[in-house]
């Protein structure tokens, strides 16, 4: 092994493991002062990253309060050192972190209010795209319909979540009591609108699925047949046109093919 | 490369972005964080393109990992060079160190040993990226808290090494010269004298933290009287240099570091003066 690569590896489980491996190669005058200087790297390293945990799960740091989430934020980083080149994905294991956590077992919110807070940044800087109008709907002619294949924006995020975290996390960002834990299935859609702003709301289960249809590039026909057998109803074609205006007055859809 | 001088510019910050893009500041040229905008798109990069429309801009990264022993990250270096042709940057820096190794990154810039071996290391790997990228590019001297008993030259020997033989640039900072002499307790004017001068094209402005055995480059404060006097004596040496200010932490209102560029501005005219 080269000597460059040796002195890195020793920093670097030096900053991770305390191994003092490394200690030999730093000119100081003093042990003393030796670890003082190697301390400010280590301190530096952890610093940086509780900061990055920090600033992306605000809302999650209050709601388990400052005792717990100091404990999540040392054992995240023990556990999942960066292997990202951008600090912008350090915390993308930390839902399942949260899951694992024996601290939080009893705390099943923590591990969605964590994924919660990720999709919001996924919906915050993803691709740039166009929005599709009602005038654009106008131009599809009508023998095309049934094979017209909707593309959602690409900042639409879907997710599932069997507790009312959104509900508690709504509640701590505007500073008021959040409401206790429910068990309770529900659905959202997160999404970043034409001022560039990230939306969401809650789905009903057959909204939620009709998303998931169109997400993997089902046609109007595939979403009206999925309609047709998901409930009794003579007038689909109302509601899958209730459904699409929706969707394009939400600004959730950016183009359509035929 | 020409050495062209772009005038005074500050770092680009969220805290400013709308009083920039409202007020179009006195500013000559502006300095992004590449890895910020290595995005899909939202407010970042709309932000990023109504500021490039009335400044121009130079890219400084923090993830290139040039001394790293592990293989140059080609993802990163593709996303780096979409960026700048999106972009169009002046020119692209990042810095003389290591972030990272055995595919673990600390986000840290890290100090490499003065040495013939690191030299050869970093060359051969400065030279790929320009070749990837198809330009030249500037690396800086950061801030150390230790020195390596491997070393066997000053950082400036080191430095010139570097530059010279992979046919790169310098971007000196000015401050992480003066935090680094004050904790490795070196002559930070034998530094700045030591550096060729045809070889450097920016310099870095920065306040730091002064704890009294050590000087942390925290870039949370004002720049200090002795980081202005360095300033002077760089610029003696080294003639007009585009010269920016770097402010990360404790990010005041825009009109303040206003008040610090024209310092700069002020502090350069003199200098010319002299002349």
């Amino acid at each position: 092994m080269s000597e460059l690569k040796n002195l890195q590896l020793n920093l670097l489980n030096y900053l991770l493991h305390d191994d003092d491996s490394i200690f030999d190669s730093i000119t100081s005058v003093s042990d003393d002062k030796k670890l003082q200087q190697l301390q400010i790297y280590k301190n530096a390293y952890s610093l940086r990253l509780k900061e990055a945990i920090d600033t992306d799960h605000s809302q999650l740091g209050f709601y388990l309060g400052d005792d717990i989430f100091d404990q999540v934020v040392a054992g995240y980083i023990e556990k999942y050192p960066s292997s990202y080149t951008s600090l912008r994905h350090f915390c993308d294991n930390l839902p399942q972190f949260l899951i694992d956590f024996e601290l939080l077992q009893d705390v099943p919110v923590a591990a969605e209010f964590a994924a919660f807070e990720r999709i919001l940044m996924t919906a915050f800087d993803a691709q740039d795209s166009n929005f599709l109008c009602r005038e654009d709907l106008q131009n599809i002619a009508a023998s095309d319909w049934a094979a017209v294949i909707f593309r959602l924006h690409p900042s639409v995020q879907c997710i599932t979540l069997q507790w009312n975290t959104v509900d508690i996390w709504q509640a701590m960002k505007e500073g008021v009591i959040p409401p206790a834990p429910m068990q309770q299935e529900n659905h959202w859609i997160i999404w970043r609108n034409k001022d560039r702003l990230t939306e969401f709301r809650s789905v009903t289960h057959q909204e939620h699925q009709l998303i998931g249809l169109v997400l993997v590039g089902n046609d109007f026909a595939n979403l009206c047949s999925f309609l047709s057998q998901d409930q009794a109803s003579d007038d689909i074609g109302s509601l899958i046109s209730s459904y699409i205006l929706t969707w394009v007055d939400n600004q959730l859809l950016r183009s359509y093919a035929v | 490369m020409k050495n062209k001088f772009l005038g005074f510019g500050l770092g680009l910050r969220t805290d400013h972005y709308q009083e920039v893009i409202d007020n179009r500041p006195d500013v000559d040229w502006f300095e992004v964080m590449s890895e910020n905008y290595m995005v899909g798109g939202g407010k970042p990069k709309y932000h990023l393109h109504a500021v490039r429309e009335h400044y121009p801009l130079v890219m400084h990264g923090v993830s290139l990992s040039i001394g790293s022993t592990d293989p140059l990250n080609y993802d990163y270096l593709k996303a780096l060079k979409v960026l700048a042709n999106e972009v169009q940057p002046e020119w692209l820096s990042d810095h003389l160190c290591w972030t990272g190794v055995a595919a673990t990154n600390t986000h840290d810039l890290l100090p490499l040993p003065y040495t013939e071996e690191a030299i050869a290391h970093v060359v051969s790997r400065i030279s790929e990226v320009q070749d990837f990228l198809g330009r030249q590019i500037l690396i800086e001297n950061l801030s150390s808290y230790i020195s390596y008993q491997q070393s066997a030259m000053p950082e400036w020997e080191f430095l010139n090494e570097v530059a010279n033989r992979a046919d790169c640039y310098i971007l000196m900072d000015i401050n992480n010269i003066y935090v680094s002499s004050r904790n490795q307790g070196f002559d930070s004017n034998l530094y700045i004298n030591g550096i060729d001068v045809d070889r450097v094209r920016q310099f870095h402005l920065a306040g730091h933290s002064d704890l009294g055995d050590y000087v942390i480059d925290t870039h949370d404060h004002p720049i200090v009287d002795s980081v202005w006097n360095l300033y002077r004596t760089a610029l003696r040496r080294f003639g007009d240099m585009s010269t920016m200010i770097e402010r990360d932490d404790n990010i005041p209102p825009l009109a303040e570091l206003l008040t610090e560029l024209d310092m700069a501005r002020a502090i350069a005219t003199s200098i010319k003066a002299e002349a």
